[in-house]
């Protein structure tokens, strides 16, 4: 990541120390941010900027000391992240699965769903698998490999079976992740 | 937008997870490049992320004016009615009280020293005054 610092000019003047923090954030880290709350954004019916925006709220109305801007950036990044998932368990979507709401702590990005019990879940998952699969015909090495990951094969396996050295499962490994990020900002998974 | 029919998936969680993971190994220009591919216009991210900081520090503020605002409606009305409640006599003995307290500790202002209490309502008010300045508790008793 990078280290620059950069205070840019806000339309609203920083006020104290929480605020300065949010302002003394790096402009590639705002992107990432940005773009990871509209990536999360999907599906939901809040927007990314939303998402970002409560995440900003939640780290102004913190009580967490002001260590950096590593530690800032994390926050930002696990509260995007826990509003997506309590976003998926309001709208009723995995509330049958988990039951209780049960909120994640933004700065130790700890998410319950993540270590629940998968059940009614797995079964979205081979939905979402086959899904995935059609929209990553454009690229068969991208789609084998997503399709190896879906079932569970380890990288091991998948370089064997592919004939695949390190080189090679990191570069189709690296092109997979750009085209799934593409066919979500698409709205297409 | 995603389809329908399609809902909660741990294997689309990990997917974002690993997104994730790449916008975090990435900077400057492979960082721009990243996001044009995928869709993105970085420029227009951080014009996203300063309008998502300028409305954030708005409702804080929003927020803060609320509470302080419910916290004068539940505090301030049972704070007065115990003073007004007081007789005449001990509020006149308060009033006594604070000015030598204000010209002992020079903390009383001539404002304050030149007023005219000329009514029990005037002594109401001031005495109003001086529980909210913090000079008298709630119980009629002067703070040092």
């Amino acid at each position: 990541m990078g280290s620059e610092v950069v205070v840019r000019q806000t339309p609203v003047a920083a006020r104290d120390e929480r605020a300065e923090a949010l302002a003394a954030l790096a402009p590639s880290r705002v992107k990432r941010l940005a773009a990871y709350a509209n990536l999360c954004a999907v599906g939901l019916q809040d927007g990314g900027a939303d998402l970002l925006q409560g995440a900003y709220l939640r780290w102004l109305e913190s009580e967490r000391a002001v260590e950096g801007p590593d530690s800032t950036y994390r926050y930002l990044r696990g509260a995007i992240k826990s509003a997506r998932s309590n976003a998926l368990r309001h709208d009723g979507i995995v509330r049958a699965t988990f039951g209780v709401r049960a909120e994640p702590d933004a700065e130790e990005e700890i998410d319950p769903v993540e270590e629940a019990p998968s059940g009614a879940a797995s079964a979205e998952d081979a939905a979402f698998a086959e899904q995935l699969y059609q929209a990553l015909a454009g690229d068969p090495e991208v789609q084998m490999l997503a399709l190896q990951i879906s079932q569970g094969a380890s990288r091991a396996d998948i370089q064997q079976e592919m004939n695949w050295d390190d080189h090679k499962y990191e570069a189709v490994q690296k092109r997979k992740k750009r085209t799934v990020a593409k066919l979500v900002r698409e709205g297409k998974i | 937008m995603m389809p329908k029919d399609t809902k909660y998936s741990p294997l689309r969680e990990a997917l974002l997870a690993e997104v994730a993971e790449e916008l975090d190994a990435l900077d400057g220009a492979e960082l721009d490049e990243f996001l044009v591919e995928i869709g993105e216009g970085p420029d227009q991210l951080v014009q996203q992320g300063d309008a998502a900081l300028s409305a954030a520090l708005a409702a804080r503020g929003r927020r803060r004016f609320e509470d302080a605002r419910a916290q004068l409606k539940t505090r301030t009305p049972a704070a007065t009615t115990s003073i007004i409640t007081l007789d005449v006599a001990r509020k006149r003995a308060l009033l006594e009280a604070i000015r030598v307290h204000g010209e002992k500790t020079g903390h009383m202002t001539l404002a304050a020293r030149n007023r005219k209490i000329e009514s029990e309502a005037d002594l109401d008010s001031f005495l109003e005054a001086c529980l909210k300045l913090g000079v008298i508790d709630e119980n009629g008793e002067i703070k040092s």
